[in-house]
């Protein structure tokens, strides 16, 4: 097995038959861990958003703080899912003048009624699927 | 905001394949997110963790759009609309016709590509070229006709031939104002007409900085051939016009006299 140490961002890449591994938390995370990442991050989304409004950075910056670096996540990432958020009415965004000394604009994107409600619907269906996916996961023997 | 994050979310929406709209969302939110970013880091340091532009494209890419299907039908559209700019023809033609004409009929080609000229005839015909009672194109022919050359009743052009009234830089009609005028009655830098009027005009009537004709108003010479044509009254103008043609409309006479002070 291959591996190369990225020191400057501070990564180790395992180079198995082209397949990218990512150590994060001290685990292998491949390409399956990114297409189960990309699933949930609508809901990591909508829960940081209904504590705070925040803008794209603070967002991206948010997540990889909370998860102690499990979710870092790109732009090209990011935005669209503030899009798809945006156009399904469950955020809204609005831009306010930059206040420090470079006046910035900055977009702030806050959480809207129906997107609180479709928050709660998505924690119980996701506890539901954890938990199930937790008994599978741990079985033994049938 | 500074021209390094300009030119980098340019280059990643030059690798996005997405509507205009979509775009210029991504383009806002970039640029606002980067500028962000660089107020607390090093620019270059920002743009590298981001990565080449080709990348951020392929990741916006890779979200933006659900399903394979999706990307599949957004780059045969672009590849479609590349065509038909590029190389082939776009033509528009509506279903609504009058004598056997269509309401609106489009066709342009991109010569500079090697397509054909398109060629347009319909009530209002938009093409390289038009033939239409409303013709826009580089060649316009029909009634009202607008292009680099147009021949018509009423005719605005780079050349411009028109039966009643012809504007441009060189325009004969029966009415001509142009640069060059040519008609029988003209006005225009250079005019020639029965009725002319200009910097030089020439004609039965002739009122100009240098006029040359039967009936004329003509200006001074101020220096070696320079000419200035000053204040002329309406009923000078009028005057003159009445003398070579009696039985002359009205309306032609107070058209040239408006001209005067």
């Amino acid at each position: 097995m291959d591996f190369f140490v990225d020191f400057f961002h501070n990564k180790v890449y395992y180079i198995l038959s082209n397949t990218k591994y990512i150590v994060i938390r001290g685990v292998l995370m491949n390409e399956v861990s990114k297409q189960l990442k990309k699933g949930v991050i609508e809901i990591l989304v909508l829960k940081i958003l209904s504590l705070e409004n925040l803008y794209g950075y603070q967002i991206i910056q948010l997540l990889d703080e909370k998860s102690e670096g499990t979710f870092k996540m790109k732009e090209g990432t990011l935005y669209p899912i503030l899009y798809r958020l945006e156009d399904s009415k469950l955020i809204e965004s609005y831009w306010e003048a930059g206040t420090e000394k470079r006046g910035v604009p900055r977009k702030y994107y806050r959480i809207t009624e129906a997107g609180r409600q479709q928050l709660l619907d998505m924690q119980q269906e996701w506890y539901v699927m954890a938990d199930s996916i937790n008994l599978i996961l741990r079985m033994e023997g049938v | 905001m500074r021209s390094s994050i300009n030119t980098y979310v340019a280059a990643v929406l030059e690798n996005i394949a997405a509507d205009e709209g979509m775009k210029k969302r991504i383009e806002k939110d970039l640029i606002a997110h980067i500028n962000e970013a660089c107020a607390q880091g090093d620019e270059a340091d920002i743009l590298d963790r981001m990565g080449a532009p080709e990348e951020v494209a392929r990741e916006f890419m890779d979200n933006i759009y659900e399903n394979k299907e999706d990307v599949i039908e957004k780059l045969v559209q672009e590849r479609a609309l590349n065509d038909r700019l590029m190389r082939g023809l776009y033509e528009y033609k509506s279903k609504a016709a009058l004598f056997g004409l269509p309401l609106l009929h489009i066709k342009v080609s991109n010569r500079y590509y090697g397509g054909r000229m398109g060629v347009a005839k319909g009530i209002i015909a938009i093409g390289n070229i038009s033939m239409g009672v409303l013709s826009l194109g580089g060649i316009a022919l029909g009634g009202i006709c607008f292009g680099g050359v147009s021949l018509g009743l009423v005719s605005l052009a780079g050349i411009s031939l028109g039966l009643l009234l012809a504007l441009g830089g060189v325009a004969v009609g029966s009415f001509a104002v142009g640069g060059l005028a040519v008609g029988f009655g003209a006005i225009g830098g250079a005019a020639f007409g029965k009725i002319a009027y200009g910097g030089f005009a020439k004609g039965v009537v002739a009122i100009g900085g240098k006029a040359v004709g039967k009936y004329i108003i003509s200006g001074t010479e101020i220096s070696t051939g320079q000419y200035v044509l000053g204040e002329v009254r309406k009923e000078e103008i009028e005057s003159v016009i009445r003398a070579a043609y009696p039985n002359i409309s009205s309306w032609i006479v107070k058209l040239f006299s408006a001209l005067g002070a």
